[in-house]
């Protein structure tokens, strides 16, 4: 292979085609600069227009480019290739755990179901405020590394539980949202959120390999998170509801 | 507000505390090794080593059985066998069930053959 010359190994799966997937091998020309994955697919596209993958806001985030490179889940399109690829060659597959739809575009159904779980939205039944609830700068310092997600999915499915278990383990993305409305001062149903998460499952499942924290392309820190909410779950239901009033 | 309290926390601390057991057993009967006070006789007369014994074996088929239930609802589950072949994958429920029965069984068996030297 020629030194100027970059070898891209891609997962190619049409199940309208395909009875099985298959890796395919294209050849380009090394780009002049410095680009990111998702330009490399662009330029792929051009070569071979039926190669499919989601990508949006090209910039980190919408979150729809999640896919494994070279091994390793991430953004396609905040991923330059100067630091994925190796001996010329990089190798793209769609995020792993997931039914594949087609190529590199994954069926994020499970991903989605496990969030909605969480009830990801403010829950407080006392009467609003004329403008809005407000919080100290203290209490708003606690939400920071939670709300930036971006629900990417390079998290969960970097996740051995979740791959096991993605109907019953969470997965640190949600997690990640989990914690966000329990650390938040304004949601009053933490004793309630807190019983939703006591399964052996839903948050136990996670044995803290760190994956998620690996990968997560916003450099957030899910396992932390999680590591809170087991802590909150281990306290004694009295501190609980304790600590609830408090910080409400 | 409904109790906290549940088979996720107990699991956890069953494993951990269990773990914190082990760990002291380990440095007392090291001790008692050392020290050339573990004999046949010490073990089937001292009745607090008798009873700590007991402990660390209960503990350790508790112990054995949380790890060995993550194990089976890890991989013996239809999605995790169903990439061996599907036929088997949609056994995974009978085939997890078995796994189970046999584990805890084994446990129930250590226990009885354990006990029966130790208070025989």
């Amino acid at each position: 292979m020629a030194k100027n010359t970059l070898e891209i190994n891609m997962y190619r799966y049409n199940p309208e085609k395909d009875n099985f997937p298959y890796m395919m091998k294209y050849q380009i020309e090394k780009p002049h600069k410095d680009i990111m994955v998702l330009d490399l697919l662009h330029l792929l596209k051009e070569q071979d227009d039926s190669i499919s993958y989601r990508r949006s806001c090209r910039e980190g985030v919408c979150g729809s480019d999640g896919m494994n490179i070279n091994g390793k889940n991430g953004l396609a399109c905040i991923t330059p290739i100067s630091s994925v690829v190796k001996k010329n060659k990089i190798e793209l597959r769609p995020l792993p755990g997931l039914p594949v739809i087609r190529d590199l575009v994954v069926d994020m159904t499970e991903f989605y179901a496990q969030y909605e779980k969480i009830k990801p939205f403010l829950q407080n039944s006392t009467t609003a405020p004329e403008q809005e609830r407000l919080q100290s700068p203290e209490d708003r310092d606690k939400l920071d590394g939670l709300y930036e997600c971006i629900l990417c999915a390079c998290c969960s499915t970097s996740c051995p539980s979740f791959w096991w278990n993605p109907d019953k383990f969470l997965g640190p993305a949600a997690l990640l949202q989990a914690y966000r409305f329990l650390a938040d001062t304004r949601d009053l149903k933490t004793n309630e959120r807190l019983e939703e998460l006591s399964d052996p499952f839903s948050v136990y499942r996670c044995h803290g390999i760190m994956n998620c924290v690996s990968v997560c392309p916003k450099g957030l820190n899910p396992n932390k998170a999680i590591g809170e909410i087991k802590s909150m779950l281990l306290k004694d239901k009295n501190e609980i509801i304790a600590s609830d009033g408090a910080m409400n | 507000m409904g109790d906290v309290m549940n088979i996720g926390k107990i699991y956890w601390y069953l494993q951990r505390y269990s773990a914190l057991y082990f760990l002291v057993f380990l440095i007392y009967t090291e001790y008692l090794f050392w020290s050339s006070q573990l004999t046949f006789n010490f073990i089937t007369e001292n009745i607090l080593f008798k009873i700590s014994l007991s402990f660390f074996i209960l503990l350790a088929c508790a112990h054995a059985f949380i790890g060995l239930w993550t194990v089976g609802t890890d991989y013996l589950t239809k999605r995790a066998l169903g990439f061996v072949s599907k036929p088997i994958g949609n056994s995974a429920n009978v085939i997890r069930k078995i796994y189970e029965v046999g584990f805890i069984a084994l446990g129930l068996f250590i226990i009885y053959i354990y006990f029966s030297i130790i208070w025989s």
